[in-house]
């Protein structure tokens, strides 16, 4: 109770108060009567505790201002009372534990499990004095004599007396901890830092003590809270001191995060950087720190969260409001308010929210939801015509768009709020009007959402509640897939009679959709589509036909969409171009209604129409319709999506063309087309300001790689010297190393791509050296790697990880090195070609196995050997480039699977077999 | 444009670079570092839309010219109007100036004098210290009396920081800060005349922004002296001003800076009018400043101040002709679903609370003016409340 600091659970301060009098009357009557009784310390010592929580809970009051400020001097007194008493206890609790001790040592007992058990009570109780000592002097007014004295002696006590016997223990520590809290509300700047500092210091994470993270991170936690309010005096500055100190804790507990201690203490060192200007330092760690308390469950996560939304707004001492911020995060930092029941807090906060929504998924996902806590927060606050209006915004947007399932669903539900807002108008204002559109309100929510649980009989809210409450397990695909069936069972149950029957059978297809039965759901669709029904003028059976209509033209639509984007990396290459064909098919036989009722309906149809002309091998179509929706909407939302999709495309057209058809000159006209739609992007994505958007290097770098494939060397030089200097600078302005380290990766990959150049222009003589010279800084690693690469292929994987080790080979030195090998061939390099294509395959990410750059290598590998084969006419040689194809594409059952991924590797294949085939005779071996 | 203290970090967002347009020079305080370690200067530039820190030695920075020694590189002249120059870091701020400029940003106006008078007389006893602090930190400690309400003191920080440096990069906000000051203290004259000096300094720098914010100022000094159709022609005279220079601004940065500059300044021509309205009490200027705002809706769609306003103006109108519930509805509207105009907001607090005293409710009266002065403490609506 006494530990409750939310304002509206918090009981009545003299409620408290009152349970801490009638416990100390408890244990003061025990020790008065039992003077000799064997517990007679625990009582004592249980009671100068209570006495000290109830000091640390009138201080706690008085902060918050819960005690009323008048009496603010009279509590002090009180409260330093209660220290003294506390301090007269452990007084004589320390004597006996010491008199007990003594008489070991007398006895010559001074070891075994009763010395030890007499010496842990010294400790503790002595440490409790110390820590009264502290709050006696903390309670008292500054300047106090007696207040003064007291902390004084907390000090010595703590940073000297306690040291002697129990120096090298966590109480030791905790100890001087105190003292220096003691040392801090004395102004004693150096000594504060030199205690804490020592407090902790003392351990590190290595030393696997768990105990010691507690007294590490609040001795931290109050370290920078005393450095941040002695500022800078003198010639000292303490807080950068303080932020120096949080460095070293940061290296010594690298997982101090997980801790709620750590991440307090993580609040007060962000504190101290936003004080100090480093805004977006102290920004970053706080939103770790959020991430870190939510993943760890923390008590902590609240005072996180608040942080956040102080440094947000520019209240966490560094002045302005630092950036934009993203919904979820500003999500985050609301609901906190909304749990905490500061309702005009939660507007706010829910209000930032709104602000920061800009792509549709934002506006699903946190907007609308958003102005659903906007409305039911002044709902809360009896503001009912505010209340009226936050939902009325939903009610609105959903008229607009009466396809889009968030607004459909929540409308279901804040349809009621809106017009229940009115209705509590009405009661409050009593006037007519109010009343007549409370009444009109509630009206328009009967009719235009029929399909809502508070409009429905039993079994239809029921179905209606069971399919909201699905959504709420969508971050658990196998939950929300049961909870989906769940719900469908219940909908294929309803009355066919009822006059919600035409929205209940879409909301089936729908549903279908939701689990991925897609055949399932389109048949439903279109059987709903195809259906007659007769005229009526009943309006409830209107308007839920009317619903379920745009409801099943969705799932016409977004079903087939969806079915061809999951068969675009299937090997059953004629379903994934039948699916597409039945998208297209869709889009002319329900595009042009669907673009009637849905907002963005227009945008939403050429995007299919693009994915659907792709997905049918119409590249050129789909690359003619992207060039006219770029000319004719510049601004497009979908543009950068469509480009980019239509970049992907016309490079895997590409590559068929190369290595299917063998048309070299293709292939460098396709990708010419593809940078040139890819780059399209990186010269016209605005910022939300409508200023030109900084370019990304990344984008940068894939736009230059795609031209020097298509050999269009000048622009790729351009394109990938900006990518390298960018990320130089990056590197420079990073936060920390591990931002620096990755930009200065990226860096040096363009440095070497641009040295591939060379390669791509048939420069080997002079791309070779250059790239040899990548591998390692130190000549004689480099020697040793490149000697053991060209001389053998004997190489297990464990070695070729050790060699790697001492290297600064990257994935792109490795590629462009194997390439260059391959196309000035002798047989040294083919060896060294072959063993990189196989390092390449090795070192790959998990999740890049298996992708077109992975098959890629696979080949090359199998191709460099066959190369190698023709310099050696070895029979192994030859086995070898045939075993590559054999063992790891055609034996698994890859060659479909591979086909889909990267068009034209099965003919490589092919080639690579036939090829060591007849090698193989010309040696004599077949 | 209401003239901020430079550091303001959102005013720099809003006053992106564009070379035509010239760079509003905000100064932002350097980052903390061990003092044990030498730290350069940084002037910051944008290039072809990026900004760049480019660290070395400052060795004057005017409004026309930045004389500027990269590090390991050579003494260049830096045309401040070709070369974007966003903002500059001086390493050797004392640190009361860096202390009275978040202060300043955190709208602790107290501290911030305090601070910057410690930065003052810091540079009083070490001669060495450059003469950029006498510039700036005068500049602040303008703003920062402004805050505190003394525009005596006020004007005489703003006129030492115009001495210590007539062609300063901040001479728009020593100057339309000195323009505040004197109209605070009933000047007008001396107010319109620092508006005209900023003007003239404005076409000599090519700073259209400069231009722009000194016509607002005279505009508002007209009104604040009841020349309405004065202040009128003035607001559209800016709206104009706006529009041609949007039309020669080359970046699409700088035009939509002055095209955001030309609304702001069409929205103020609708308050004037709504003054106007309640200086003579007539039902049909208030009219007709609603249905000049309602104009500016139709012609822009969307835009949350010109909404916030028309709303505001709305609600006005229906105060003054009796109706407080209709008004109070009206206000409600601006500050739910027009909150992303946080001046219109402070606004519609204001008049809710008017509502309520009209209404005869005195706890919500007061809660809307706590709301006011907690969520906008530094608004003009929040000076009004005190």
């Amino acid at each position: 109770m006494a530990a409750e600091r939310n304002d509206k659970r918090k009981k009545p301060m003299e409620e408290v108060l009152k349970r801490f009098d009638g416990a100390d009357e408890a244990f003061a009557s025990f020790i008065k009567d039992n003077g000799s009784h064997p517990r007679i310390l625990d009582a004592k010592l249980t009671r100068g505790k209570l006495l000290q929580d109830k000091a640390e809970y009138v201080k706690a009051c008085l902060e918050l201002g819960w005690a009323p400020a008048s009496g603010a001097s009279n509590w002090q007194k009180q409260m330093a009372d209660w220290f003294d008493q506390a301090i007269q206890l452990f007084d004589a609790a320390q004597k006996k534990a010491a008199d007990d001790r003594d008489e070991l040592k007398r006895q010559r007992k001074d070891s075994g499990d009763a010395w030890d058990e007499a010496t842990d009570q010294l400790a503790v109780v002595w440490l409790y004095r110390i820590a009264a000592l502290k709050g006696k002097g903390e309670a008292l007014p500054k300047g106090d004599p007696t207040g003064t004295a007291a902390l004084t002696q907390a000090i010595k006590e703590g940073s000297d007396d306690y040291q002697w016997e129990f120096g090298s223990t966590v109480r030791g520590l905790w100890a001087i901890h105190y003292a220096g809290l003691a040392a801090a509300l004395l102004d004693k700047t150096a000594d504060t830092f030199n205690y804490l500092h020592t407090a902790a210091s003392a351990n590190a994470e290595d030393d696997n003590s768990p105990a010691m993270q507690e007294i590490t991170f609040q001795s931290f936690k109050e370290l920078g809270k005393a450095c941040l309010a002695f500022g800078r005096r003198d010639k000292d500055n303490w807080p950068a001191k303080a932020i120096e100190e949080f460095a070293h804790m940061a290296q010594a507990w690298p997982e101090w995060k997980k801790h709620p201690e750590g991440q307090r203490a993580g609040l007060v060192w962000s504190s101290l950087l936003a004080q100090s200007g480093q805004g977006d330092k102290a920004l970053a760690l706080v939103e770790s720190l959020c991430k870190a308390a939510d993943q760890s469950n923390s008590n902590a996560r609240g005072e996180c969260t608040a942080m956040l939304g102080k440094l947000m707004t520019g209240g966490g001492g560094g002045g302005t409001a630092i950036g934009r911020i993203d919904p979820e995060t500003a999500t985050k930092i609301a609901m906190n308010k909304w749990r905490e029941s500061d309702f005009n807090g939660a507007v706010r906060g829910f209000q930032a929210v709104v602000a920061n929504c800009d792509e549709r998924e934002e506006w699903d996902k946190f907007g609308w939801s958003a102005w659903d806590y906007i409305g039911r927060s002044y709902g809360i606050q009896g503001r009912w015509f505010e209340a009226f209006l936050a939902f009325d915004q939903i009610e609105q947007a959903w008229r607009k768009d009466k396809v889009n399932e968030k607004l459909s669903s929540l409308t279901d539900e804040t349809g009621w709020s809106r017009a229940g807002a009115l209705d509590q108008l009405s009661r409050q204002t009593k006037d007519a009007e109010d009343k007549a559109a409370a009444k009109r309100a509630l009206d328009e929510f009967t009719n235009d959402h029929p399909g809502s649980a508070r409009n429905l009989g039993g079994k239809e809210a029921a179905a209606a509640t069971a399919l909201r409450d699905a959504e709420g397990s969508r971050s658990d695909p196998d939950a929300y897939k049961a909870a989906c069936a769940a719900a469908l069972k219940l909908y294929s149950e309803l009355d066919a009679a009822s006059k919600t029957a035409d929205k209940n059978k879409a909301t089936i297809a729908q549903i279908l959709q939701k689990m991925g039965e897609f055949d399932k759901a389109i048949a439903a669709a279109d059987e709903w589509l195809a259906q007659k029904r007769p005229e009526t003028t009943d309006s409830l059976i209107r308007r839920s036909r009317e619903e379920g209509r745009r409801i099943v033209l969705a799932v016409a639509l977004t079903g087939r969409a969806e079915k061809a984007a999951s068969l675009a990396r299937s090997p059953d290459r004629a379903a994934a171009a039948a699916s597409n064909q039945d998208l297209l098919t869709s889009l002319d036989k329900y595009g042009p209604e669907f673009k009637d009722i849905a907002s963005n309906g227009a945008a939403q149809i050429d995007q299919w129409r693009a994915e659907g002309l792709i997905g049918t091998g119409k590249v050129d179509d789909a690359d003619q319709l992207v060039g006219k929706l770029l000319e004719s909407n510049p601004a497009g939302r979908n543009n950068a999506y469509l480009c980019a999709i239509i970049g992907l495309a016309l490079e895997r057209a590409a590559l068929d063309r190369r290595d299917n058809k063998g048309d070299e000159v293709g292939y460098r006209q396709l990708m010419i087309r593809s940078a040139r739609r890819r780059e399209w992007v990186l010269d016209n994505q605005k910022t939300k300001d409508g200023a030109p958007a900084p370019r990304n290097p990344d984008v940068i770098r894939t736009v230059g790689d795609a031209y020097a494939d298509g050999g269009d060397f000048g622009k790729a030089e351009a394109l990938l010297t900006e990518a390298q200097k960018a990320y130089d600078e990056l590197a420079a302005a990073g936060k920390d190393d591990a931002e620096k380290d990755k930009n200065v990766k990226k860096s040096r990959t363009c440095r070497i791509e641009l040295i591939g150049l060379l390669v791509k222009q048939a420069k080997f003589d002079a791309a070779i050296p250059q790239l040899e010279k990548e591998i390692a800084k130190d000549p004689k690693e480099r020697d040793a790697f490149l000697k053991k690469i060209q001389t053998t292929d004997a190489i297990t994987d464990a070695d070729f990880k050790k060699l790697l080790d001492k290297t600064d080979a990257n994935k792109a030195l490795l590629d462009q090195l194997s390439v260059a090998y391959m196309k000035a061939p002798s047989k040294d390099r083919l060896f060294a070609a072959a063993n990189l294509s196989y390092i390449l395959n090795l070192t790959m990410a998990k999740d890049e196995r298996h992708g077109s750059e992975y098959i890629d290598f696979l080949l090359r590998r199998g191709e460099a050997y066959l190369m190698l084969a023709e310099f050696t006419r070895l029979p192994e040689h030859y086995k070898q480039a045939s075993a590559t194809v054999r063992n790891s594409i055609i034996i698994p059952g890859n060659v479909e699977s591979y086909e889909a991924t990267r068009p034209g590797s099965k003919k490589r294949g092919d080639i690579l077999l036939q090829k060591a085939e007849e090698g193989l005779r010309k040696v004599g071996v077949k | 444009m209401k003239p901020t203290f430079p550091l303001v970090v959102l005013a720099a967002a809003l006053l992106a670079a564009g070379a035509a347009i010239g760079p509003a020079v905000l100064f932002a305080p350097s980052a903390a570092a061990d003092e044990s370690k030498q730290r350069p200067d940084v002037i910051v530039q944008t290039e072809a839309g990026q900004k760049k820190r480019k660290p070395g030695r400052i060795e004057s920075a005017d409004y026309d010219k930045v004389v500027f020694t990269a590090q390991g590189g050579k003494k260049t002249d830096l045309p401040a109007i070709d070369v974007d120059v966003d903002s500059i870091q001086w390493s050797d701020a004392p640190a009361g100036y860096e202390d009275g400029v978040r202060a300043l940003a955190a709208g602790d106006g107290e501290t911030a004098r305090r601070s910057f008078n410690d930065a003052l007389n810091e540079k009083g006893v070490k001669p060495d210290m450059r003469d950029w602090v006498i510039e700036f930190a005068n500049a602040g400690l303008g703003r920062a009396w402004l805050l505190a309400g003394d525009a005596d003191k006020a004007a005489d920080a703003f006129g030492k920081a115009r001495t210590a440096n007539a062609k300063s990069m901040i001479l728009d906000r020593i100057l339309l800060g000195l323009a505040e000051a004197e109209a605070a203290r009933g000047k007008g004259d001396a107010a319109a005349r620092a508006a005209d000096d900023l003007i003239a300094a404005a076409k000599s720098a090519r700073r259209s922004t400069w231009e722009l914010d000194a016509n607002i100022v005279k505009a508002k000094i007209k009104l604040a002296a009841g020349d309405y159709a004065g202040a009128m022609t003035a607001f559209d005279d800016t709206v104009r001003f706006a529009e041609n220079a949007s039309l020669t601004e080359k970046t699409d940065a700088g035009k939509a800076q002055l095209k955001r500059a030309g609304l702001d300044a069409a929205v103020r021509r609708g308050w004037a009018m709504i003054k106007k309205g309640e200086s003579t009490k007539s039902q049909a200027d208030y009219e007709a400043a609603k249905s000049y705002l309602d104009s500016l809706v139709s012609k822009h769609p969307g835009d949350p101040s010109v909404a916030g306003a028309a709303s505001n103006a709305a609600g006005v109108a229906k105060f003054a002709s009796g109706d407080a519930k209709g008004a109070l509805r009206q206000f409600m509207t601006t500050e739910v679903v027009h909150f992303r105009a946080r001046e219109e907001v402070a606004c519609s607090l204001w008049w809710q609370a008017e509502c309520w005293k009209k209404l005869g409710n005195e706890q919500n009266r007061s809660d809307r003016l706590q709301d006011l002065k907690k969520s906008f403490p530094g608004s003009e609506w929040a000076r009004k409340a005190q």
